[in-house]
């Protein structure tokens, strides 16, 4: 679906629409400048005024349960009124804005995996001060435009601040037009869409690069307790492991490849547990999937050396040595051996691609093990049940988004 | 001459139950073969507790482990020097996965030209008229190698080729979609007058009709024409559903009846191309065996229920490619419940493992790259 100046455009009107891009951009641009305070009122509409029941209905459209849609909309309630986006506003920009200013257009480039994210994308861009061009990523569903339009319901002066083109990546001629007119890419996305970008992005267009990120846990014999366990568990079941925030697999603090044996055997029923509160985990194609990635990997032990433990719904490939890596998600997760004393070795060269954390400590080992994470380049560490909570505060990657979205100018 | 040659040189390339001998004989010979040849594959075997002596009847084909095409991407295995590949090809890449490759010696592809002819023949593919054809792919050219674009460039040739226009036409540096292209190769197709052949991937073609009725461009091509889908409907697989309607547009659009629209199943690890018939059902050729797998467990199920596809063939001499489990799920159903006439039985596709819409950053970044990179070549 394609949006422009709050309406759906078909693909054929946006060629057109391409054509004049510039100069409506101008045309935004001669205008007063967007007010903060216009966004979080037509935000915080937008979330007091949500149907809620049709919002949740849309949700589990898309294959989210129940309960973690109930979740999505009130961290979305929580973080979108006004209340929030004004802390928010002082937090990331100060109180004393006046030297601050939009960086003019922003294209974000949003990724699939995370529902909702690229409406955060733009909300984000909106909030300070500049125009949005938003890709769609491939099988979006059309909520992004919905809630996008609600927005534009809520304050019409936000329609020329937005635009959406559903235009495939490969469409690379109408893709270059749309980095042409920006001042800055946004792209969330891993390592080859960056590379990719960067090898495209003229030097004099900024790129922000959000993602691709590894989350894990780390699990120490004085921490573990079944229900810091589930934690993580219901982590790895409910999130699919499809974020950034997501638990990849698990660490654990021990040289010893039978230990980490013996923490898989105490693992697999907690996860099988939480593993089958997800809708679909009974579901032929997820199954058959799941039969797959086990299977190849029980074919391939004699040449890793791992050890498989299927679950039901879910399994664990015991590793016995590496660093961290992305699951092949289905509620597979590694587990390797990581002593905390060769947590920084193992960690540093994977710079930039360490997120989060979920820790599994005591309380007395908790500030020196955050300590040695953050040198490896993470940056959240948590417990295993909120590595993928979102709240508005929160910054991305290590960095508050508005100050990456605005400059601050300076006069005599 | 060798039970596989046999095989592959039979007259008739449907009649399972005559063939399972014979078949079981191939198979050993090719199980034999590639754990002589293959130390990777015969150690993969022994760790699963299998050995070739096993297999001694019909209903021990089962109990050969079958190889996911996720292994064989990671681990490729060659049961004859690399030297002796005459070609290779590769699949498609489709969700920014790792590629399979497929390589073929002079063996297998004198194995393959005995099995084209017969099922080219039985398909009454093989065409003498003059013919233009459309094809819904890439243009053959050095830097693509993928199954989908050589296959389809060797049907090219079943009938006299006039005039070839492809889809996305090779520009020297990349691709182009040549949408004009095809419209006004198709519009003077039809004042010319011959047969045309339509190659490619369903969703290209749907594409193609749907461009065709908005322009309000209505064909009435030659009654010998022949559309001939294949490459698998992939991330299509909803779309499935909407084969009558496509039938229905083809008729509007193009003036080609349904039983002239064919679709043929194949995959780059099981390159035996298996063409619907006249009911649009996959019935097994005599190369290959079909066995459908439960979803947790994979043993065998019975007929008439989904489970993961499982393709057996002694086709291969170059790659341990015995006993393939893809990550398509489908049916398997008797030869006699098609009513077409073929006793064979027939399999279904009902889709990929996996969710619709399921996907990681990392997978959409990987797809960025190789569309990106793609157009930067």
């Amino acid at each position: 679906m394609n949006l422009v100046n709050g309406k759906i455009l078909s693909q054929s009107e946006c060629g057109a629409v391409l054509d004049t891009l510039e100069v409506r951009i101008l045309a935004t641009l001669q205008k007063p400048a967007l007010l903060p305070e216009t966004v979080i009122a037509a935000c915080n509409r937008l979330v007091t005024e949500l149907d809620a029941e049709y919002f949740l209905r849309r949700l589990s459209e898309l294959g989210i349960s129940g309960e973690m849609s109930r979740r999505y909309l009130a961290q979305a309630q929580e973080s979108f009124c006004a209340e929030a986006l004004r802390e928010r506003l002082n937090t990331e920009l100060g109180e004393d804005r006046k030297n601050i200013r939009p960086l003019g257009t922003l294209f974000h480039i949003a990724a699939g995996n995370a529902d909702g994210l690229p409406v955060f994308s733009v909300l984000e861009g909106l909030l300070a001060g500049n125009i949005n061009i938003l890709k769609l990523p491939k099988e979006e569903g059309g909520l992004s435009v919905e809630l996008l339009l609600s927005l534009i319901a809520a304050e019409p002066r936000l329609a020329e601040y937005i635009y959406v083109f559903d235009y495939s990546s490969s469409d690379i001629t109408n893709i270059a037009r749309l980095i042409n007119v920006a001042d800055a890419v946004v792209v969330w996305g891993g390592d080859g869409a960056v590379s990719a970008l960067r090898r495209t992005v003229p030097p004099n267009t900024r790129i922000i690069e959000w993602g691709h990120k590894v989350s894990f846990g780390y699990v120490t014999q004085a921490g573990l307790t079944d229900d810091a366990l589930r934690g993580l568990a219901q982590n790895i079941a409910e999130t699919g492991q499809l974020l950034c925030n997501s638990c990849q697999g698990i660490f654990v603090d021990t040289g010893d490849f039978s230990a980490v044996n013996a923490f898989c055997e105490r693992f697999l029923p907690i996860m099988e547990a939480e593993s089958a509160k997800i809708p679909h985990s009974t579901e032929v194609g997820y199954l058959s999937q799941l039969t797959l990635e086990l299977y190849t990997a029980e074919l391939e032990t004699p040449l890793t050396g791992n050890r498989v433990f299927r679950g039901k719904n879910c399994g664990l490939i015991a590793k016995p040595s590496g660093a961290a890596e992305s699951s092949p998600a289905m509620g597979i997760s590694w587990v390797k051996p990581l002593p905390r004393a060769e947590i920084l070795q193992t960690l540093l060269p994977h710079k930039n691609h360490l997120q989060t954390v979920g820790l599994v400590c005591a309380a007395d080992e908790a500030a020196a093990l955050r300590e040695v994470f953050w040198r490896t380049g993470v940056v959240r560490c948590c417990s295993g049940r909120d590595m993928s909570r979102f709240t508005a505060l929160l910054p991305h990657d290590g960095e508050r988004p508005l100050v990456r979205y605005t400059k601050i100018v300076a006069t005599d | 001459m060798s039970n596989t040659l046999k095989l592959f040189y039979r007259r008739k390339p449907y009649n399972a139950a005559e063939t399972d001998a014979l078949f079981l004989r191939a198979k050993q010979e090719n199980l034999r073969h590639h754990t002589e040849k293959c130390p990777e594959y015969a150690a993969l075997l022994s760790s699963r507790g299998f050995s070739p002596e096993q297999l001694r009847d019909s209903s021990d084909l089962y109990k050969i482990p079958p190889i996911p095409t996720l292994y064989l991407k990671r681990h490729p295995m060659y049961s004859v020097p690399k030297k002796r590949l005459l070609m290779s090809t590769s699949s498609s890449g489709t969700s920014g996965n790792a590629v399979s490759v497929n390589g073929f010696d002079l063996t297998t592809a004198i194995r393959g030209a005995g099995m084209l002819a017969r099922l080219m023949l039985a398909h009454k593919m093989l065409s003498l008229r003059p013919t233009n054809y459309i094809v819904l792919g890439y243009e053959p050219s050095r830097h693509n190698k993928t199954a989908v674009a050589k296959f389809v460039y060797s049907i090219t040739f079943t009938a006299p080729g006039i005039h070839r226009e492809y889809a996305l036409r090779d520009t020297g540096q990349s691709y182009e979609l040549n949408i004009d292209g095809l419209v006004s190769a198709l519009v003077k197709y039809e004042k010319q007058g011959l047969p045309v052949r339509i190659l490619g991937l369903p969703a290209y073609f749907k594409f193609l009709l749907e461009e065709l009725k908005s322009r309000g461009i209505r064909l009435k091509l030659h009654p010998k024409s022949l559309v001939l889908l294949g490459g698998g409907w992939k991330q299509f697989f909803t779309e499935r559903l909407e084969k009558p309607e496509l039938y229905a547009l083809t008729q509007e659009v193009l003036g080609i009846g349904e039983t002239r629209i064919k679709e043929y199943f194949s995959a780059v690890e099981h390159p035996v191309p298996i063409e619907d018939c006249a009911n649009h059902h996959f019935h097994v050729p005599i190369y290959s065996r079909v066995i459908i797998r439960d979803p947790v467990t994979l043993l065998p199920v019975a007929d008439g229920t989904p489970g993961l596809l499982n393709l057996l063939t002694p086709l291969m001499n170059t790659m341990p490619f015995t006993s393939i489990l893809t990550d398509d799920l489908a049916v398997l159903h008797s030869g006699q419940s098609c009513g077409c006439g073929n006793a064979a039985p027939w399999f279904e596709v009902l889709g990929r493992v996996g969710l619709a819409d399921i996907k990681t950053c990392s997978a959409d970044a990987s797809e960025l790259l190789t569309d990106l990179s793609a157009g930067a070549k």
